[in-house]
């Protein structure tokens, strides 16, 4: 059996490009994102198995337990913590979409009787929101308002407060709550309307 | 407008809308918007929306639909054509909660095995070890219709695994749908699992996660029960607390029953309610539960509160259901699935074989044990039916509360349906509070209670707490709670009733009482909620006492007597605050200086509070002379006061006090001739009255009030022939009438045979309770020792 090793993303390289990029260097964001990727998805598995494990929701945002365990907090000032932020959300959306998206073909698919010796996992359908539709609509509602979607996208999928929201996006917490409370009317009417 | 700044000044219109209460919308709206008719329709589109976004998106997405971070493309553990010991990886079967499973080929045996990896789960480490402590037991499980469990090891890189027949076949529900099962097969089907499942719980194994996807079919259409207790071994090899594992093993928790939610012991039937469950699935091909999300603590809910829909309600809203079917189901089929998925599992089939006889009767036409449960069963009326129950049956309502408590507590964190959540919160306050005094005081006198007594307000007093958790600012329920306390500490500890003797836990709880009533005392100004406090200070005093802390609890008894003088003096006419009033001033006395308790040697304090109790009860008798209270502890105080007047040796005066004592108590006996208290009393005011003639040396009159003392007692044992203490009353009775009469001692009247037969009456009736305290032998020592030196003569 292979190992499973931690990723070898050290965080004196993360905290580098983070510095990087806040002097400047737009190309930074482009080598972090693996490496977030591979972090966030990590600690998605092990977010779960805890979740599963004392079954209580903590309300603990994956982006920042990726942000302390790859970071070298001290080493970065708050514009390095805000492109982090922004990048994991991002990555979240990613991560939870495409998992959803396999999740719906596999289902037509038919394969999910197959897997089922523990039976699969249990998910049902209904209920729970559907991420790949709101992942079509927030795409939509972002050509008109670009800022508010990243405020969705920061918020309920990178699980942001709206203070850190407000720092990532540099503007004043009141707007954060004013995208977010305009946001949801037209996400949900957007939702309503198609489903 | 430019598309972009139009949308802008929608978002703007939207907020200053928001901003408003809806009733200003439309004026606002028809201002703001004059001359752009679509743009006022666009934003009240959107305002529309607002109830139905409140609750949109507000949970992170990993919150909400958490089973997308299991989607990993995490590696597989194993390729095919590896080895994992001595078994050859053929191909992946599956991916479940715990790991993967392989088909793999024994490599010896040429024999196919499943090997399930279990990757994740806390306590790894101890599950081998706990394997191998029932693997006597799980490997004796030999029946055709249970996957063997052929051993479990652990790989080198330190991953356990087990090794398991490999069952080829369809998952139930598959087989079921792709051989277009009838309704008789599915439940032929059924019953041949029931008959496994039962085969394993006579062999001590409970299942625990019985599911659909644990029981497979051959294609020769035998049903084959896979895991049978490793859901056990997950729980037990793991080191977190029981509530926490449960549902950390339970995969797919719609299957879980409600005790398996709560973290409950689970028991056979755990494994009856979630073949339930199955049949459910079988019949109507859908979950019994709605749910609406993934979360852990809504499915908790679902399963511990929420009646499933009948099956046969399911598939009439199923438009491609054969009516037929659903006539079927509609009855007994119902019944018997509802009757195995009820919540509370001592009202669901005693057995798994029950289960399945059931529905075998069903098969053969003949009528069924299940019948249509009534959901509006309600906890408090098994109560009430059952209040003198001690024991086992106390400690089953106890588990009907926990649930209660559980799911009120889980309706509340959902902050849903906040309505029924109250109802059950004040479902368990009224039970809580049904134990503290209707069960309680229902089984306070039994003999041999008190340890049923003391869990009854133990469970009692941590559900009120549970309650208070959220309800901080309710004086209601937090008078409930000091009540609770002060009962724990008088079973626990308090010498004036039944008790299990630990004084110092009385103390504790009672300071715990304390603690809550100064805070309630000091928040409100109502004067009656300081009464609990004085209460509780009454109660510290009994028990300082009893442990010699004396003066300590002389404290104790007048802060409790200042806060009842406060009281009354907030309504001096109300008689029973008076009453309050002397009988905590009798208590102080008592504490004082009364000889006959734990005291602090302050005769003179004693006779003063004594004297201000009298002159209370006094004016109460003068105000109406027909309050028996009153008039009781009238003959108690003149009690005190000529025991006082004996220490004195002012033997007159003593004989004058008891003698209005009994003028108290002889009359109140006969109206109350069913009241042991009253006649307890009245015997001894004759006891003492003798005691004090014959202290003057007037034995005949002596005699004569003794004999009317053992007469009481004698009465008293005839009503209540079992009561040890009423024994004990008529023993010492005889035993001082035989003094007097002729005993080995003067003064006494001579009269040795009518002595002689009376040490014997007493020495008969000692014998019959000889095995209780030493007091009771150190009696029978005397009286035998007192025969014996009659004899002697």
């Amino acid at each position: 059996m292979k190992g499973n090793p931690r990723p070898q993303s050290s965080a004196a390289d993360v905290t580098q490009i983070l510095k990087q990029w806040s002097t400047g260097d737009e190309k930074a964001s482009v080598e972090l994102m693996p490496l977030v990727y591979e972090e966030l998805r990590r600690l998605a598995r092990d977010y779960l198995r805890r979740e599963r494990a004392d079954h209580t929701l903590q309300p603990t945002a994956l982006v920042h337990e990726a942000y302390l365990r790859m970071v070298d907090v001290k080493a970065v000032t708050w514009q390095g913590r805000a492109h982090f932020y922004g990048i994991a959300a991002r990555l979240m959306r990613r991560i939870l979409v495409d998992h959803a998206r396999a999740h719906n073909a596999k289902k037509r698919g038919g394969l999910e009787q197959k897997l089922s010796l523990d039976e699969a996992h249990g998910i049902s359908s209904g209920g729970s929101t559907d991420l790949v539709a709101l992942d079509g609509a927030l795409q939509s509602f972002a050509k008109s308002y670009p800022r508010k979607s990243e405020v969705v996208e920061l918020k309920f999928f990178g699980g942001l407060d709206a203070t850190e929201i407000a720092e990532v996006l540099q503007v004043s917490q009141k707007t954060v709550l004013r995208d977010w409370r305009f946001a949801k009317l037209w996400l949900c009417r957007e939702l309503s309307a198609t489903g | 407008m430019t598309p972009a700044e139009r949308a802008e000044r929608v978002a703007e219109l939207v907020d200053a809308a928001l901003e408003r209460g809806p009733h200003e919308w439309t004026a606002y709206l028809e201002e703001a918007c004059r001359d752009d008719p679509p743009l006022m329709a666009e934003v009240k589109s959107l305002l529309g929306y607002q109830d139905k976004a409140a609750h949109f998106i507000e949970a992170p997405a990993y919150q909400t639909n958490p089973e997308l971070l299991l989607l990993t493309d995490e590696p597989n553990e194993l390729r095919p054509g590896e080895f994992l010991r001595g078994y050859k990886i053929l191909s992946l079967l599956g991916e479940g909660g715990m790991g993967e499973v392989y088909l793999a080929e024994d490599a010896e045996l040429g024999r196919k095995v499943a090997i399930k990896l279990v990757k994740r789960g806390f306590g790894r480490e101890n599950l081998l070890r706990q394997f191998r402590q029932e693997e006597r037991i799980l490997g004796a499980l030999n029946h055709p219709n249970i996957a063997r469990l052929y051993g479990g090891a652990v790989s080198s890189e330190g991953t356990p695994y087990f090794l398991m027949e490999y069952v080829e076949g369809d998952p139930l529900a598959s087989y079921c749908e792709l051989h277009q099962s009838t309704l008789i097969e599915r439940l032929q089907l059924f019953r041949k699992i029931c008959s496994a499942v039962s085969y394993a719980h006579q062999h001590l194994v409970i299942h625990r996660d019985l599911k659909p996807g644990n029981i497979r079919v051959t294609p020769e259409g035998e049903p084959k029960l896979l895991d049978f207790g490793i859901a056990k071994l997950l729980d037990e090899s793991s080191e977190l607390p029981d509530q926490t594992v449960t549902l950390a093993g339970v995969m797919t928790p719609e299957y879980a029953s409600p005790e398996q939610v709560r973290g409950e012991r689970m028991t056979t039937a755990s494994d009856v309610y979630s073949l339930g469950v199955v049949l459910y699935q079988l019949l109507t091909g859908e979950k019994p539960y709605r749910l609406t999300s993934r979360r852990p603590d809504e499915i908790a809910r679902a399963i511990t509160e929420h009646a499933p829909v009948r099956p046969s309600a399911v598939l009439s809203e199923n438009p491609n259901s054969k009516v037929q079917i659903r006539k079927s189901i509609r009855g007994d089929l119902d019944n018997i699935v509802m009757l195995a998925m009820r919540k509370e599992p001592e009202r669901r089939y005693a057995s798994v074989a029950q289960f399945s006889e059931d529905i075998r009767r069903h098969l053969d036409g003949l009528p069924v044990i299940a019948r249509k449960d009534t959901w509006g069963y309600r906890s408090s009326k098994f109560v009430r039916r059952n209040r003198l129950a001690v024991g086992a049956a106390a400690l089953i309502l106890l588990t009907l509360v926990g649930g209660i408590i559980a799911t009120s507590r889980q309706a509340r964190i959902a902050r849903l349906e906040r309505a029924k959540a109250e109802r059950r919160f004040n479902d368990v306050r009224k039970l809580a509070n049904s134990y503290l005094f209707e069960l309680h005081d229902a089984i306070e006198n039994l003999p041999g209670s008190t340890s049923a007594r003391a869990l009854l307000v133990k469970r009692a007093l941590e559900y009120l707490q549970s309650l208070t958790v959220d309800m901080q600012d309710d004086p209601s329920l937090q008078r409930e709670v000091i009540m609770a306390y002060l009962k724990v500490g008088n079973v626990q500890g308090n010498p004036r009733n039944a008790n299990l003797g630990d004084s110092a836990g009385a103390l504790q709880s009672y300071e715990k009482a304390r603690a809550i009533a100064e805070n309630l005392a000091a928040v409100s100004a109502d004067p009656l909620l300081r009464r609990p406090l004085a209460l509780i200070y009454e109660k510290m005093a009994d028990v300082k006492a009893e442990r010699k802390q004396v003066d300590e609890a002389v404290q104790d008894a007048r802060k409790s007597l200042t806060i009842f003088r406060e009281l009354a003096a907030v309504n001096p006419t109300d008689t029973a605050a008076q009453l309050s009033v002397a009988i905590s001033q009798l208590k102080v006395g008592d504490i004082l200086g009364n000889p006959n308790f734990v005291n602090a040697g302050d005769q003179s304090g004693a006779m003063e509070s004594y004297q201000v109790t009298r002159a209370i009860l006094e004016n109460l008798h003068t105000a109406d002379a027909s309050n028996s209270r009153v008039r009781r502890f009238l003959g108690m105080i003149h009690e005190r006061l000529g025991t006082m007047s004996e220490l004195r040796n002012d033997s007159a005066g003593a004989l004058a006090e008891y003698q209005k004592s009994a003028e108290m108590r002889v009359p109140l006996a006969a109206e109350y001739p069913n009241d042991s208290t009253v006649l307890r009393d009245a015997a001894i005011a004759y006891e003492k009255i003798g005691n004090a003639l014959a202290g003057q040396g007037d034995l005949e009159a002596a005699l004569e009030n003794r004999s009317k003392s053992l007469a009481i007692f004698r009465s008293l044992l005839q009503a209540d022939p079992k009561n040890v203490e009423a024994q004990e009353s008529l023993a010492i009775s005889h035993i001082h009438l035989a003094d007097l009469l002729g005993g080995p001692e003067p003064p006494n009247l001579d009269r040795t045979a009518q002595a002689l037969e009376n040490y014997r009456e007493a020495v008969l009736i000692l014998e019959g309770i000889a095995s209780g305290t030493s007091a009771i032998q150190d009696e029978l020592a005397e009286a035998r020792g007192k025969i014996a030196r009659l004899a002697g003569r």
